[in-house]
């Protein structure tokens, strides 16, 4: 056995040695995939910032103009910028903390055995395989005050029409719904894997012991599983910062401002009103979100 | 070995090469980012145009006539709408010679002519002359209207000059003489009261929405029609428009027929959500876009075809009272074929296509008033529609984005304002106010 782990080794090591297997081959054998990622990365990042850095409409014929910090500082003072902030934070907390939820009692219902489970799962992760936008689509004529399916349900139970996606009141919790339709089936499928790593042995000591369902979920599976809710919790915490889709289609950013989230505000700065400067400024405010949360995320993750 | 290997590596380099040259020779004969050019004595053009159901049809049956008779290659790029500007943005200028032929709009004009993207038409009109009557076609105060500076920058291939649509079977159910329309706002109001009194359905709907500023285009069509116009120039005490009474008059008229009248979630209606209401006859009386009409006439998607009413409402503050969406051709600046170019103009806003697209559906509110005239036209259109387009399109003005940098801001923050109101049930005061103090801001 250790005879032809040593035949197999052979061969690579000699290759390696024709050119020498010192840091400059590892460099240069990393350098081309590096250089890519750095062209399409790298580069729109650094012109991003750039252009953060700059007065710049496209919409005038004036040349682009540096202006240091004077996008962010423009960007600190308007008062729409700070409610686009507030409601990413609403849109972010309310989807990701209710696909947690969701998703962890989904997954101990899924991670059970009994008949037709196999299906189940699988039908359970069709809305993550559709498209956002078409699945905005879908729900906006669900959601349609008028002609919709849901008020149509709603008004064979006696309750009134909602006027969904068009009252301040109810436009961000139609938002919310429906990036938990779309996306809690990807919270699912991490947490029917990590319940899968659950020593069975233990559950049934505790059990043993005279655990309650609620106390082994609570004082056993939920530490086990930590790290996998921490990662899905990290994934869709990215996903739902730069959510604009499902929005966009639904509703607009309105009514009025109502669901206008930084995603959104960017948008239409750089896009409807051609200001590239302060759209790219809101995008870097939007990636040092991201950074930090990230990181926040991570640093919980890590092992101590 | 090694001459093998070096015989692959060989082979490869010169597959890539081919491979190269080919999307480099592709790139040529296609007019990729060289903008027009020529192979073979034969010209290639490339044409931007917005996606709609007219454009597609010219790129799929008109064009391609128009290549057989001149010999001229067009490629054709459809752009969807709400992505138009972005695209007009980053993908045109005067340097840029991606494009050879430009669909452009009234908004387009203040950015695209001081960046000198596109050129005037008037020399290259001049010179070709007065071909069958080519020039003469369209109605002199629609040209008059969409000169910048004095010049024609655009010929006009469609006017979606604003038309009072409604439902003859909801006026005669509300005790309505569906022959006497409403003429003025103040009668559509009136009206709208009364049906949605007598009938229960809603007495009018309209653009709600506030996704690429579609409320602020029914909002200034009202303005417009209670007397208000954008100042010339970009002198911030010149535009306190926002709060003087035609301003606020139109307000009260649009927050009254839309949240009084309208549909119960009008606020997050666009155009498409406001012609199904009228289609499905749950609405008495719509204002929109001419070209949006005849899908009213369709008695496979509309349960009041025949039973459509049209009419021009009459406005003060002069006769340029009738907001209208232009859509023409351009020629860009930077084209190497500038003649070739302006013959696609001539083809694109001529009479033949326009009468054309009428007759198959497509285009019912074509920019040139010998179509409308055209037998065969007339005889394709609801007779009604046809007079009320005749008199819009003479009062129409595309101005109707303020024609300075910050034109679309300022239909931005009207937009979010009267969404604001129309959600929240705020005065037409408080309304015009709030958007007054934003456009200031902009203007700063």
């Amino acid at each position: 056995m250790t005879t032809i782990i040593t035949t197999q080794r052979r061969p690579t090591r000699s290759r390696l040695r024709v050119g020498g297997d010192g840091p400059g081959v590892y460099s240069a054998l990393l350098a081309p995939t590096f250089l890519l990622l750095l062209m399409i990365t790298g580069v729109p990042l650094a012109v991003s910032l750039w252009t953060s850095l700059q007065q710049w409409n496209r919409g005038s014929a004036l040349a682009p103009r540096f202006i240091g910090l004077g996008n962010f500082t423009e960007l600190a003072q308007d008062p729409a910028f700070w409610k686009a902030l507030g409601l990413t934070a609403y849109q972010v907390g309310a989807t990701v903390i209710l696909q947690l939820v969701l998703g962890l009692a989904i997954a101990l219902l899924l991670s059970r055995s009994f008949r037709g489970v196999g299906l189940l799962r699988s039908l359970y992760l069709l809305p993550m395989m559709s498209t956002p936008v078409v699945v905005g689509l879908i729900w906006k004529m669900l959601l349609n005050t008028d002609n919709g399916m849901v008020n149509y349900l709603l008004g064979h139970v006696g309750l009134g029409p909602v006027n969904w996606l068009g009252s301040t009141t109810w436009a961000m919790p139609s938002v919310v719904l429906t990036d938990l339709w779309l996306s809690t089936p990807f919270v699912v499928v991490i947490l029917v894997a990590a319940l899968q790593s659950v020593p069975q042995e233990v559950m049934e000591a505790a059990e043993v012991d005279g655990a309650s369902s609620w106390q082994r979920l609570v004082h056993i599976v939920v530490p086990i599983i930590k790290p996998m809710i921490l990662l899905a919790a990290l994934f869709r915490t990215m996903d739902a910062i730069k959510r604009f889709d499902t929005i966009y289609v639904m509703t607009g950013g309105g009514p009025g401002n109502a669901t206008e989230t930084l995603d959104l505000h960017a948008f239409f700065y750089a896009f409807t009103y051609l200001d590239v400067g302060k759209g790219a400024a809101v995008a870097v405010v939007m990636l040092a979100l991201v950074m930090v949360i990230s990181s926040v995320l991570l640093r919980t993750m890590r092992p101590r | 070995m090694r001459f093998r290997s070096m015989r692959r590596t060989g082979a490869v380099m010169v597959l890539v090469a081919a491979v190269a040259a080919q999307t480099g020779c592709s790139g040529l004969s296609g007019g990729g980012s060289g903008g027009a050019s020529g192979s073979a004595g034969a010209t290639t053009l490339n044409l931007l145009m917005v996606e709609q159901d007219s454009t597609k049809e010219l790129r799929t049956t008109l064009i391609p006539q128009f290549e057989k008779s001149s010999g001229i290659k067009v490629n054709v790029e459809l752009v969807p709408e709400s992505g138009y500007d972005a695209k007009l943005a980053t993908a045109v200028d005067a340097t840029n010679g991606q494009y050879d032929v430009i669909m452009t709009g009234a908004k387009h004009w203040n950015t695209l002519v001081p960046r000198k993207a596109i050129v005037p038409l008037d020399d290259l009109a001049k010179s070709s002359g007065n071909d069958q009557g080519y020039l003469d076609g369209f109605p002199h105060t629609l040209l008059d209207n969409i000169k910048v500076d004095g010049k024609t920058y655009a010929m006009p291939y469609q006017v979606g000059a604003e038309l009072l649509f409604y439902n003859k079977d909801l006026f005669t159910k509300a005790g309505l003489d569906p022959q006497t329309p409403p003429t003025t706002l103040a009668e559509v109001v009136a009206a709208a009261q009364t049906i949605k009194a007598k009938t229960g359905k809603a007495g009018f709907v309209g653009r709600g929405s506030r996704e690429a500023n579609e409320n602020s285009f029914l909002w200034l069509m009202m303005w417009f029609l209670n007397g208000g116009r954008w100042p010339d120039g970009a002198d911030p005490a010149s535009f306190s428009v926002l709060t003087q009474p035609p301003a606020l008059t139109a307000t009260k008229n649009y927050l009254d027929l839309l949240g009084k009248y309208g549909p119960k979630g009008v606020s997050n209606y666009g155009f498409a959500e406001a012609q199904l209401a009228m289609q499905q006859g749950e609405a008495g009386m719509w204002l929109d876009a001419a070209q949006l009409g005849p899908a009213l006439e369709d008695p496979a998607k509309s349960k009041i075809a025949g039973e459509v009413g049209y009419a021009a409402l009459k406005g003060q503050g002069g006769q340029d009272y009738i907001v209208g969406a232009v859509w023409g051709f351009s020629v860009a600046a930077a084209t190497k074929h500038q003649q070739q170019a302006w013959k696609l103009v001539q083809f694109l806003t001529g009479a033949k296509t326009g009468v054309a697209q009428v007759v198959s559906g497509t285009n019912g509110s074509s920019g040139r008033s010998d179509v409308l005239a055209d037998p065969a036209a007339q005889k394709a259109l609801n007779p009604g529609f046809v007079s009320a387009l005749t008199e819009a399109i003479a009062h129409t003005n595309p101005r109707y984005t303020p024609l300075i940098p910050q034109g679309q801001q300022i239909r931005g923050a009207l937009a979010l304002e009267l969404s604001n109101s129309l959600s929240k049930g705020r005065t037409p005061e408080a309304t015009m106010k709030a958007a007054q103090a934003q456009v200031q801001g902009l203007l700063k």
